[in-house]
């Protein structure tokens, strides 16, 4: 059967809009001949002023990435490349780092860039660390004891221990550095809300922001120490189905994860598209157990039953069409530097029967089984009504199979990340994303560690052993080292199971590569976070890797 | 009756009919569980699955007749509740009157002036979305209508001949009640009855369409909200199994209640045949 889809219509609509925009600019073809100018439309949503301290989350971080440069910044190949900085040496016991500043670097309004800018931009984001938004994904490591600009060109930053993170998200990979000569006279960052304040030295500068409605326009610095940018103009524009816009040729991108096969199929047969497949474990979601709730929920054989009774390649193949990875206990997925094997509980009904067998959990009427104690095992399910999750519908049956009975309870994301953070919960779906990127094997700490309050935490969690060694990956610079230290951090909370990564969704994105052909993925993320293909160093210089100067 | 005389009333009467019928019968003519995934995803129409299956692999025939039930469950449950509310309401301030009458329809008033499905939205969202929830939720939100069209017509009634006469000979409020203003009422009971029960039906499945819904439940409300989150649906052939169905499910179930209610204007509304 032929499949009967809107394609058609949206190109035959496409066109006929496209027809009416010829016919009313027809008088402006004075740019005849020449090459048109590189212009990119991406998707757009309101992720906040892109200033280094009001910015929302991983997006807002990619459009505050284009006006302001860091230090160091990565290509496709993952490296970080100089950027600001020309180069940088390490003392012996890795606590003292000097950076060199790029000759001939000038701000947006003119003025040199010189090393007390960054000296200043990493004063003032300890100085203002309150202030700056929560929403705000890239701060420097509190570990930095001085920083000091010893003439114009050098910087030499004093950290309190070794810091693993310092030379990537941590520090000189990703804080923006921000000029003196604007931000030394604003008391609250947070609150500066002005478009004058946006002087950068990065390759574009934002002409146009319209709060709340995701419309962002920048357009090229040629004054930037990397020549004119190649990529002239970036417009984000907000769409309703990012899919059928870019079909439309409305924008030139679309990100959608788990993608299935046959959704993809008209995208891959479009000359004019390339499909980007990025690493696996852009995103996922897991299910988590409230430890803290105690009974069967803080029995740790009680987990592993559930997670042994949860057919997870059925909801890679029902949800996603075989477009995903089942979630791998150990969070890192498979394919990052820091990734071990460990255990996977896999869909075994009857070891998971058996497990409960045997730790007393009997079966009582209709199946339903009962903890030691004589508590039947009921529990409350949490999830987020603004990110539908059929895989519920599995979870539901498969522990309702083992005994368990789960009734979900679909909230507003506030009341949800709310209920979670306050341990009001007794199972909960989450979602999460980022698992591949440099902050690995960091974030497994910021998940697992029983110090952190964020919404992916593992809920009641504590494991003392655990906790020291997610302390120690962090100050460990030698990378054999820190691997030994990452593996057993995986083997533990792949042991313990205070929560199970369900299920990682392969992430496309659909680019027109007739508007520009120089996308790629960046490796490890952009500013070593952001899984995104929106590099400014691929729009600046054209090129997959290094500078070109 | 002369209703079954207009062919709109009975095309709207023969529509939910059917509502009825597959709601009552959905356990035996549903050909699986609606829950279960009985087939591969995504299979288009064939002998197994009529209407085909969606990502889970349900049965979409089995879910839009379980469907139906979720609806004239809701529906009927809500109506009934806001029936005896009103009724009770509307009669007895009408008969009773003075400051009683002023007091109900002041409180009427207000709650006219709630907008209804923002205020389901909040109240699902704050309640959790249960089918008992939803069902009283909007079977308290149309009492207030139905308690200010009772009492006008209650209070017309009641200074009619024989309810006087009635009264003249002594009769007490209860057996005036039974005998003589419920079965002059029954006519406005039976119109309301079918309008509240059309709106019941949208919006529960406007609610569940929202997200707001056991999300293990079956309501066409709930298909279409899953259809539509499905990345890139439109992209597929799915949705003319998946969407239309169930779209046409909700618009038939609408529709046959509006048609009904047309048919039966002139019968409870005899100004309206007088006109013409």
């Amino acid at each position: 059967m032929h499949p009967v889809d809107r394609r058609t219509f949206l190109q035959g609509s496409a066109a006929a809009v496209g027809a009416l925009y010829l016919s009313s600019c027809g008088g402006g073809e004075e740019e005849e001949g020449q090459e048109e100018p590189v212009t990119l439309i991406l998707p757009g949503e309101d992720v906040g002023l892109p200033s280094p301290f009001t910015y929302m989350r991983g997006p807002g971080y990619i459009l505050t990435s284009y006006i302001y440069d860091t230090l160091l910044w990565k290509d496709a190949s993952g490296e970080y490349l100089p950027w600001i900085a020309s180069g940088y040496e390490v003392s012996e016991d890795g606590r003292m780092y000097t950076f060199t500043v790029r000759d001939g670097i000038s701000w947006h309004d003119g003025r040199p860039l010189t090393a007390q800018d960054v000296a200043f931009t990493f004063e003032y984001f300890a100085e203002h660390r309150e202030e700056i938004s929560p929403t705000v994904i890239i701060t420097p490591v509190p570990d930095i004891e001085e920083v000091r600009a010893t003439d114009e060109r050098t910087v030499e930053f004093r950290l309190s221990n070794p810091v693993a993170t310092f030379l990537q998200f941590g520090g000189a990979g990703a804080v923006p550095i921000v000029p003196r000569h604007i931000w030394s006279s604003i008391d609250d960052p947070a609150r500066a809300s002005d478009l004058e304040v946006l002087v950068g030295s990065g390759p574009y500068r934002l002409e146009a922001y319209e709060p709340g409605q995701g419309t962002y326009l920048y357009t090229a610095n040629d004054e930037h120490f990397l020549g004119r940018p190649v990529v002239r103009r970036i417009e984000y524009r907000p769409v309703d189905d990012e899919l059928s816009a870019l079909m439309a040729g409305q924008i030139d991108q679309a990100s959608q994860p788990g993608l299935r096969p046959p959704a993809l199929e008209p995208f891959r047969q479009n000359p004019e598209l390339e499909v980007i497949e990025a690493p696996v474990g852009n995103n996922g979601f897991g299910l988590y157990w409230n430890l803290a709730e105690g009974g069967a929920l803080a029995d740790v054989r009680f987990r592993r039953a559930c997670a042994l009774a949860i057919d997870r390649e059925e909801m890679v193949m029902r949800l996603f069409g075989g477009n995903a990875t089942v979630g791998n206990p150990g969070w890192i997925p498979a394919g990052n530097p820091f990734h071990v094997d460990v255990e996977q509980y896999p869909y075994d009904p009857q070891a998971a029967n058996r497990l409960l067998d045997e730790a007393g959990y009997e079966r009582g009427a209709e199946g339903l089984r009962s903890d030691p104690d004589g508590e039947a095992l009921r529990y409350t399910l949490l999830l987020n009504n603004e990110r539908p999750m059929p895989a519920v519908e599995l979870i539901v049956a498969d522990l309702r199979e083992l005994g368990v009975e789960v009734t979900p309870e679909a909230l507003d994301p506030p009341t949800f990340n709310e209920r979670v953070i306050m341990g009001a919960s007794e199972l909960s779906v989450i979602s999460f994303g980022g698992m591949n990127t440099d902050q690995e094997p960091d974030y497994v700490r910021d998940v697992y560690s029983s110090r952190t309050q964020t919404t992916q935490h593992a809920q009641g969690y504590e494991n003392e052993e655990f906790d020291r060694l997610a302390q120690e990956q962090l100050t460990t610079l030698d990378t054999a080292e820190r691997m030994q230290i990452a593996a057993r951090m995986q083997q533990i909370i792949a042991s313990d199971l205070p929560l199970l990564p369900l299920v990682y969704p392969t992430s496309f994105t659909i680019v027109n590569n007739e508007a520009f052909d120089g996308w790629y993925y960046t490796s490890g993320g952009v500013g070593g976070t952001v899984p995104s293909v929106n590099n400014k160093h691929a729009f600046a210089t054209g090129r997959e890797t290094g500078l070109g100067i | 009756m002369s209703v079954l005389r207009s062919p709109l009333a009975l095309v709207g009467a023969g529509l939910v009919a059917a509502l009825v019928v597959a709601a009552v019968l959905a356990p035996v003519i549903a050909p699986y569980d609606p829950g279960a995934a009985s087939g591969t995803s995504y299979a288009p129409p064939s002998l197994e699955h009529p209407v085909g299956t969606n990502n889970l692999g349900q049965d979409m025939l089995s879910r839009l007749i379980w469907g139906a039930r979720a609806s004239v469950s809701v529906a009927l449950g809500a109506t009934l509740l806001a029936l005896t509310i009103g009724v009770v309401v509307g009669v007895g301030a009408a008969l009773v009157g003075g400051l009683v009458d002023t007091l109900a329809m002041r409180v009427v008033d207000v709650l006219l002036a709630l907008p209804r499905l923002p205020l389901l939205v909040v109240v699902a969202a704050l309640a959790g979305a249960g089918r008992l929830t939803v069902t009283v939720v909007i079977g308290l939100i149309f009492w207030p209508p139905m308690a200010r069209i009772v009492r006008s017509r209650a209070l017309s009634l009641r200074r009619r001949g024989f309810v006087e006469c009635a009264r003249g000979f002594g009769a007490g409020l209860p057996y005036l009640i039974r005998r003589h203003l419920l079965p002059a009422l029954g006519p406005v009971i039976v119109a309301l009855f079918i309008s509240v029960a059309s709106n019941a039906v949208l919006l529960e499945a406007s609610l569940a369409f929202l997200g707001l819904a056991d999300p293990t439940g079956v309501s066409w409300g709930l298909d279409i909200n899953r259809a539509l989150a499905e990345p890139g649906i439109y992209f597929t052939s799915a949705w003319l199994w998946w969407v239309l169905p169930t779209g046409f499910a909700i618009t038939l179930a609408i529709l046959g209640f509006t048609l009904l209610g047309v048919g039966l204007e002139p019968v409870l509304n005899p100004r309206w045949e007088r006109g013409s």
